[in-house]
């Protein structure tokens, strides 16, 4: 790796920039074999710095977010750049991204939605919150193609607000399926058990075929992860139990033949089979 | 012929001598002059520009010294430069194409694959999706669920390396599920070096279409790590004997669509 520390604030911000553009020799020592990303080695870098360095790399990489729409920065190199900005957790970037995300800067133009989620990412990484509101008054085109986000943030709110407005931000199976890719996350976060009443909940409300891919989900998962090997044995064995039952009463003509409601028998199985509780 | 014999004068000699030492690895105590030597005797590197074959030696000498820098840790990566613009060039390998490919990936930087420009998810939160989708899943259904959960998303961002086991369908079946045994008998120095690493493997084929070629020297690139492979077309254990490499191409990178067996972590 090249002494970075070594660099005058213009040099490192014009390597800095070069690297999350993929230009020229500050982007040749990436590790391609291990399929090392630009960022991973400025990150060791500012992880292992002292307080000089670490200021000089915050200024350059806030101070090329104003190239990003300026310069036409793909999104892929906007990623890059903002994706250091918030491993590093440069908290400086706040007030900028703040910026960017309220007067929709980066929203115009062809990748706008895509360079805007990237802002609303950052800025959510590196701990703002906004209010429950905020998010679901996101523009349209983000609900709607990155569901994931909008529910991290009514995330930062409680796993019920969040699950509460769950309707309010997916709208159809696709957009269920992107925001289950944090399913696994909240596992570790709250527990299966807290999840699963959660999602219930949340199911009884859906439409049917939103509630059907939460369901699937569940069906699916026979936990364990966390730690790995064993890890919440308890959780696992209460799921197993309630997809058991559930199992069992879909082969006996389950809960069509008996309520013809699926979200409400779907509910009862995510609860361990106690019944929907509304 | 090797560099030496492209020499054109002395201070082509001097030239060839500042490429060697800029891609020397002192940590590599068996011969830390590894990667010049790859690039030098590496039989599917000619000599001088061929059509259809790789980039020539002469090639990579007039490249390099059109605009070789003063700065020693720049003249390394000018020479990985070169190196990056020479891939996939060695000789096309058909058996490869039919075959079963094994492939062993970092969880982390599979993790940042899945979470790049178009994902509002984080880091972690693909981590943990990944290792739902090894642990959590059933067995029975995991590969039909990390086909159906990853979809078409390319899994690397550069050129893949993978092998095959010809006398079988499965490219592990001769390995056991260990971490310390595929590390050594793919010859992955790189996390023999780093035991930190969280590895995954998994099989599969090649799209209708796609090729594989045998790496070249300039595939192997001029990293640190670079010192643990060899010409050849097989990959170099780390310990056991050379015979127990298995044949090695570089390919186009792939989505899970094309798994055969699910992605599994490597057992430490």
């Amino acid at each position: 790796m090249r002494d970075l520390a070594g660099m005058t604030f213009e040099q490192l911000r014009n390597w800095l920039r070069d690297r999350m553009l993929l230009r020229g020799l500050a982007a040749a020592d990436i590790d391609r074999r291990r399929d090392e990303t630009p960022y991973d080695a400025p990150l060791a870098h500012w992880r292992k710095a002292d307080d000089a360095f670490r200021q000089n790399l915050a200024r350059a990489a806030i101070s090329l977010l104003e190239e990003i729409p300026a310069e036409g920065w793909p999104p892929e190199h906007c990623h890059n750049l903002v994706t250091l900005i918030e491993e590093a957790g440069m908290s400086g970037a706040i007030e900028r991204l703040k910026d960017i995300v309220f007067s929709q800067a980066w929203l115009r133009g062809a990748s706008g939605p895509q360079l805007h989620m990237l802002a609303l990412r950052t800025l959510l990484g590196l701990g703002w919150k906004g209010d429950p509101n905020f998010w679901i008054r996101q523009p349209e085109q983000l609900a709607s193609e990155y569901p994931e986000l909008v529910f991290r943030g009514l995330l930062e709110h409680g796993l019920d607000i969040a699950f509460s407005r769950l309707n309010d931000v997916v709208r159809d199976p696709e957009a269920m399926r992107r925001v289950l890719w944090l399913f696994p996350r909240l596992v570790e976060i709250h527990g299966l058990g807290k999840l699963r009443a959660a999602a219930a909940s949340a199911a009884r409300r859906a439409s049917e075929d939103v509630a059907e891919e939460i369901e699937r989900w569940f069906r699916v998962s026979d936990y364990i992860p966390a730690g790995m090997p064993g890890y919440e044995p308890s959780e696992a064995h209460l799921v197993a139990a309630g997809l058991s039952n559930w199992q069992q009463a879909e082969d006996q003509g389950g809960w069509q033949a008996e309520s013809q409601d699926p979200q409400r028998a779907l509910a009862g199985c995510l609860f361990g089979c106690e019944g929907p509780r509304e | 012929m090797a560099f030496q014999d492209a020499v054109r004068g002395p201070g082509d000699g001097d030239f060839l001598a500042q490429m060697r030492e800029a891609v020397r690895c002192p940590h590599y105590t068996q011969n830390e002059y590894q990667i010049y030597d790859n690039m030098d005797t590496d039989p599917q590197i000619p000599f001088k520009p061929t059509p259809g074959r790789p980039a020539s030696r002469a090639e990579c000498i007039d490249w390099l010294s059109r605009d070789w820098p003063g700065d020693f840790y720049e003249r390394r990566l000018r020479v990985r430069q070169f190196c990056h613009q020479h891939t996939q060039e060695g000789d096309e390998d058909p058996q490869a194409r039919a075959s079963v490919l094994g492939h062993v990936h970092e969880l982390d930087a599979l993790a940042k694959r899945l979470r790049d420009a178009a994902s509002g998810e984080t880091i972690a939160d693909a981590k943990a999706r990944l290792r739902h989708l090894m642990y959590s899943v059933p067995s029975a259904q995991r590969l039909t669920e990390q086909k159906r959960e990853l979809g078409s998303k390319p899994l690397a961002y550069y050129q893949v390396w993978s092998f095959y086991d010809l006398p079988h369908d499965n490219p592990f079946a001769a390995l056991d599920h260990s971490r310390s045994e595929i590390v050594d008998r793919l010859g992955l120095g790189a996390y023999e070096r780093d035991p930190m690493a969280e590895l995954v493997a998994w099989s599969h084929r090649l799209p209708s279409g796609a090729s594989a070629k045998k790496p070249t020297a300039w595939d192997a690139d001029a990293s640190q790590d670079s010192v643990y492979w060899r010409p050849g077309g097989r990959t170099q254990p780390l310990h056991k004997p050379r015979d127990s490499g298995f044949p090695e191409v570089v390919h186009d990178v792939v989505s899970a669509q094309e798994f055969v067996t699910p992605m599994q972590p490597l057992e430490v």
